[in-house]
């Protein structure tokens, strides 16, 4: 595929929290995984929204599971993120760092009373 | 374990699409039992009520961007299909904007002519008077042989409002008009003289001040005013100051203005528009002569109206009157009369009770437009439901209901119908604005508030509702029958949409037909009355006659200078080049009134129940001559017949023949048991008097020496046109008395065509009514034509193939359309005799059943519903085989 699309911070937030997780990632370890990280509460309706648009560009693949008994016999949605999601995250990464390489916190000081 | 909250829980169940809603649930009760044993139940249940909060809008989005679920389930809810429905539906609308626009248009125009109609029916006869509770409002009338009379003597009214136990009190009002200066220029406004107690009695709101009241009602009192509104704010450039109350010149006297009347109000009758109201003993200031009112019995010049006293009712009223008026009669020395007490609420006006009935058929005609209007938004609707089968079909198969299928349907008309609705309401009011002159009759201005109140609100509201059920069940009903299973195969122009739905589009073009048919009929028939009322023979020289109104009374004219004011006159009009004669007549010929007398015919023994009161006309010698009046026996009225010598009187041919078998000439009759004999001198042949539409009654003439009139009417008869003449006529006649005031200055076919303003409305309105309905018809043919051509491409492809011709195929289609015009048209003749019996008393010299115009009408709509369909006709004669095969 010769168009790559970059990911979103949030994007790269739920990629990296799945990776963290591994296995057992589903809906409700990711988040925990990323509140116990960053302290957001991320609302569980953008996370999935997040979801379905990493599913869509092919850096993550969903299985839903049988009903469990443990939360009331509810499905889950386990997650794996793909070898595309990987690369789309080193990108990610390297470009990042190519742009901060160099930057000295003296330049990040805001011009003019900072912006709003 | 506690449970989640409930609430919150249910929304973001409906929240979620169902393909996720099980996996999503089930994080958010793991979650939500993590944290109730970790941090509590309190804490949890705020944990989840804020998730659900804030997890709404990404869900909803998600569930929209979602594709329609595979799996067939039916717990998806009433509101979560809806709103996908109705995203869908204006998807639609907008990815076909041209039959979107034409729906929209026709709804539009459809809902349109009803609602204005509505409007101007609740402006005139449904919205009582904007004051406190105009249900306890009362008129008091008094019963006569004759009819109802609507006037009383001042003193009579000070005697029932002081007597009087049901009414919580009375007041009285005349109407009138007064001079207002302003600024260099005089101003004459309709005004309202009133009693004190008129501002109580209706609980008039004001906008600054006070009204009228008690103590300003005596000739003691300050001159006082009251004004509405409009005039205020003219009169002060909308600058409010009340410190010291401006006053206004009113008749050359300096009245105070006391207060402001808040608008709407314009008195006490629907249709007036009056902007001052004076007390009555202002009335009595500005007006010498009419100073003898105040004490006079006999003369009738006010409205009496009360307010009721909670818990008695109009019979109770009436009876309290007729004790005052049986105790009252006796030593006032006159008859008693028989009191009546009528509701107020919308005061004493004429209006409502003349203009019901037309503004009433109207409105069905109006509807008749919608349903026509209708039929062509269902077909179009239909056309769209039928392309869109295949998408239905795979959407049925995927288990969506059928009841689905037809909400989608009529989701569309819902939406094309409040679009509708909205425009009718935003444009009515100008429209009604524009429509209100023409209520006025007799040439009298008419006012009336064109404001959308809850009546229209509920009527358009109504209509919507109507329209979307009479246009989105046919495609709903369409689409219930119309996909199955079998076209998930076909090819999509294949699909035809079945025989049940073919058939659907054709009843409908039918139907329209049918009504448009109807209304033009109507349309011919109210012309046909027109223009039978303009050409009949009126017995009058009607292309050749001026007439100028004089009123010598005003200039207080004794009898004798009245008299030689007119022979001047006549003398003087005379001499105009280009005059052939002049006369003088108390009455204007089809001026809609006239004078009436009870005649005595000797030998003559009348029936029961037979008018014996007649029309009659008092007139000089030269009337006859000057407006066209033909001698049939006898004489004519000349110099010679004057006061002093024997009564005589011209007849007419009518009155011949009732009461003499025509040998009338030489008889007598008598006004009155004590009157001197009047001898019949001749006999003329009969003229129209009031209307044009009177038939054929008795009337006579007396001359004017032998009972002189105080005003009247000269009417003077010209060679050519007396059109240009009219300029030079009312100069010559104000050079004789600058004085006697001339009043209206026109040409008998001017007055003609006055009396005939309602017919000329009634024709304007039906045709153009009835030109709606056909349009919207045949664009309706034109379309569902359309539609069929487009459907059959491929079978007109293989005809072409097969060797059929060019005119063949064009046949094939034009023999369809003639089928459902000739099918719509002969329903349409029978509506038309229908609506016919229903106008029938408005016609005039053709009937309802009259075989030419329905012939005439029928083969101008066939024609234009072949010009309508020849164009899609053509369109599938040069389709191409190749190409319409290869599509496949």
């Amino acid at each position: 595929m010769a168009k790559v699309e970059s990911l979103g911070e949030f994007e790269q937030t739920v990629l990296l929290a799945i990776v963290h997780v591994g296995a057992e990632a589903y809906g409700v370890t990711v988040r925990q995984e990323i509140e116990r990280r960053t302290g957001r509460d991320v609302s569980i309706g953008a996370l999935y929204t997040a979801f379905d648009r990493l599913e869509r560009k092919g850096y993550l693949r969903s299985r839903v599971s049988d009903p469990t008994p443990q939360r009331g016999g509810r499905a889950k949605r386990h997650l794996n993120v793909t070898a595309a999601g990987i690369r789309a995250l080193r990108r990610s990464r390297d470009l990042l760092d190519r742009m901060w390489k160099g930057m000295s916190a003296a330049r990040l000081k805001p011009a003019h009373g900072g912006d709003a | 374990m506690s449970r989640a909250p409930i609430v919150a829980r249910w929304i973001l169940a409906r929240s979620l699409h169902p393909g996720e809603r099980d996996v999503v649930l089930g994080d958010f009760d793991e979650e939500y039992l993590q944290r109730s044993i970790a941090s509590g139940a309190l804490a949890a249940r705020r944990w989840y009520r804020h998730q659900v909060v804030v997890s709404l809008v990404p869900n909803l989005r998600r569930r929209l961007a979602r594709p329609r679920p595979a799996p067939a389930r039916r717990d998806g809810g009433f509101v979560d299909g809806l709103t996908q429905d109705i995203s869908y539906a204006w998807r639609m609308i907008r990815r076909r904007p041209v039959v979107s626009f034409v729906a929209l248009v026709s709804l539009t125009t459809g809902v349109l002519l009803p609602s204005v109609v509505f409007s101007l029916l609740n402006a005139a006869v449904l919205r009582p008077l904007p004051v406190t509770d105009p249900n306890a409002l009362a008129v008091v009338l008094e019963v006569r042989s004759t009819g109802l009379n609507h006037n009383f003597p001042f003193p009579d009214f000070v005697d029932y409002r002081a007597g009087q136990r049901g009414f919580v009190d009375m007041m009285a009002v005349s109407r009138g008009q007064v001079s207002v200066r302003r600024g260099d220029g005089v101003q004459v406004l309709p005004a309202e003289f009133v009693s004190g107690s008129y501002f109580d009695v209706l609980g008039v709101r004001m906008r600054q001040g006070r009204g009228l009241a008690e103590r300003d009602d005596s000739a003691a009192a300050a001159a006082v005013a009251v004004v509405s509104e409009a005039l205020w704010q003219q009169l002060t450039g909308g600058i409010e100051s009340t410190e010291t109350p401006p006053s206004i010149e009113i008749n050359k006297h300096r009245f105070d203005v006391v207060g402001v009347v808040a608008a709407p109000f314009r008195g006490t009758e629907v249709g007036g528009d009056s902007q001052v109201w004076l007390p009555i003993a202002a009335q009595f200031q500005l007006d010498a002569d009419s100073a003898p009112l105040r004490t006079s019995r006999t003369a009738s010049w006010l409205t009496l109206m009360g307010r009721l006293k909670p818990g008695s009712s109009f019979e109770d009223a009436r009876e309290d009157l007729n004790r005052i008026e049986i105790a009252l009669a006796a030593p006032v020395g006159r008859p008693r009369r028989s009191l009546t007490v009528v509701s107020g609420r919308q005061g004493d006006s004429m209006l409502p009770g003349t203009v019901r009935t037309p503004l009433v058929l109207l409105l069905g005609a109006a509807l008749l437009v919608l349903l026509v209007a209708c039929a062509n938004v269902a077909n179009l609707l239909i056309g769209r439901a039928t392309e869109r089968a295949r998408e239905l079909a795979v959407r049925s198969a995927l288990g969506a209901g059928c009841g689905r299928l037809a909400r989608l349907a009529l989701i569309e008309a819902v939406l094309l119908a409040s679009a509708g609705a909205g425009v009718a309401l935003a444009a009515a009011p100008a429209l009604v604005r524009q429509v209100v002159p023409f209520l006025g009759r007799y040439g009298e201005p008419v006012a009336l508030d064109p404001g959308v109140d809850w009546r229209v609100l509920s009527f358009v509201t109504a209509l919507a509702v109507i329209v979307t059920l009479l246009a989105g069940l046919a495609p709903a009903l369409a689409s219930l029958r119309g996909p199955s299973l079998r076209m998930l195969g076909e090819n999509n122009r294949a699909v035809s949409g079945g025989h049940g739905v073919t058939r659907l589009r054709s009843g409908l073009v039918v139907v329209q037909f049918a009504f448009a048919l109807s209304l033009v009929v109507v349309s011919v028939l109210l012309t046909r009355t027109v223009y039978n009322l303009q050409t009949q023979p009126t017995g009058l020289d009607i292309d050749h006659v001026a007439l100028l109104a004089v009123e010598p009374d005003a200039a207080q004219y004794d009898q004798t200078r009245t008299a030689n004011y007119l022979a001047t006159a006549i003398a003087r009009l005379q001499a105009v080049p280009g005059v052939r004669a002049a006369g003088y007549s108390r009455v204007a010929p089809l001026a809609f009134g006239g004078s009436r007398m009870t005649v005595l015919v000797p030998g003559y023994s009348a029936a029961a129940d037979e008018d014996m009161e007649l029309d009659f006309n008092r007139v000089t010698p030269g009337y006859a001559d000057a407006i066209g009046l033909q001698l049939v026996s006898g004489r004519w009225i000349t110099a010679h017949d004057t006061a002093a010598s024997q009564p005589v009187t011209v007849i007419n041919e009518t009155m011949a023949r009732r009461y003499w078998k025509d040998a009338a000439v030489g008889r007598r009759i008598r006004f009155g048991n004590d009157d001197p004999d009047v001898e019949i001198v001749g006999v003329v042949r009969d003229v129209k008097y009031r209307m044009l539409r009177d038939a054929g009654l008795p009337s006579f003439y007396l001359p004017l020496a032998q009972m002189p009139a105080p005003s009247g009417i000269i009417v003077v008869r010209t060679a050519g046109s007396p059109r240009p003449a009219l300029g030079e006529l009312r100069s010559a006649l104000s050079s004789v008395d600058p004085a006697v005031p001339i009043g209206m200055v026109r040409t008998l076919r001017e007055q003609a065509s006055i009396n005939l303003s309602d017919e000329r409305l009634a024709m304007l309105i039906a045709t153009v009514l009835g030109g709606a309905a056909l349009v919207l018809a045949a664009f309706g043919l034109y379309a569902s034509m359309s539609h069929v051509v487009g459907q059959r491409v491929r079978e007109i492809g293989i005809r072409v193939a097969l060797g059929a011709t060019h005119n063949g195929i064009r046949r094939l289609v034009l023999g369809e359309a003639t089928v459902l015009a000739f099918c719509g048209t002969a329903g349409g003749v029978v509506l038309a005799m229908v609506f016919g019996r229903l106008i029938e008393t408005r016609l005039y010299g053709v009937t309802p059943t009259d075989w030419p115009t329905l012939v005439a009408s029928a083969a101008g709509l066939g024609a234009i519903a072949l010009f309508a369909s020849d164009v899609p006709a053509r369109r599938a004669a040069r389709i191409d085989p190749i190409n319409a095969l290869r599509e496949e």
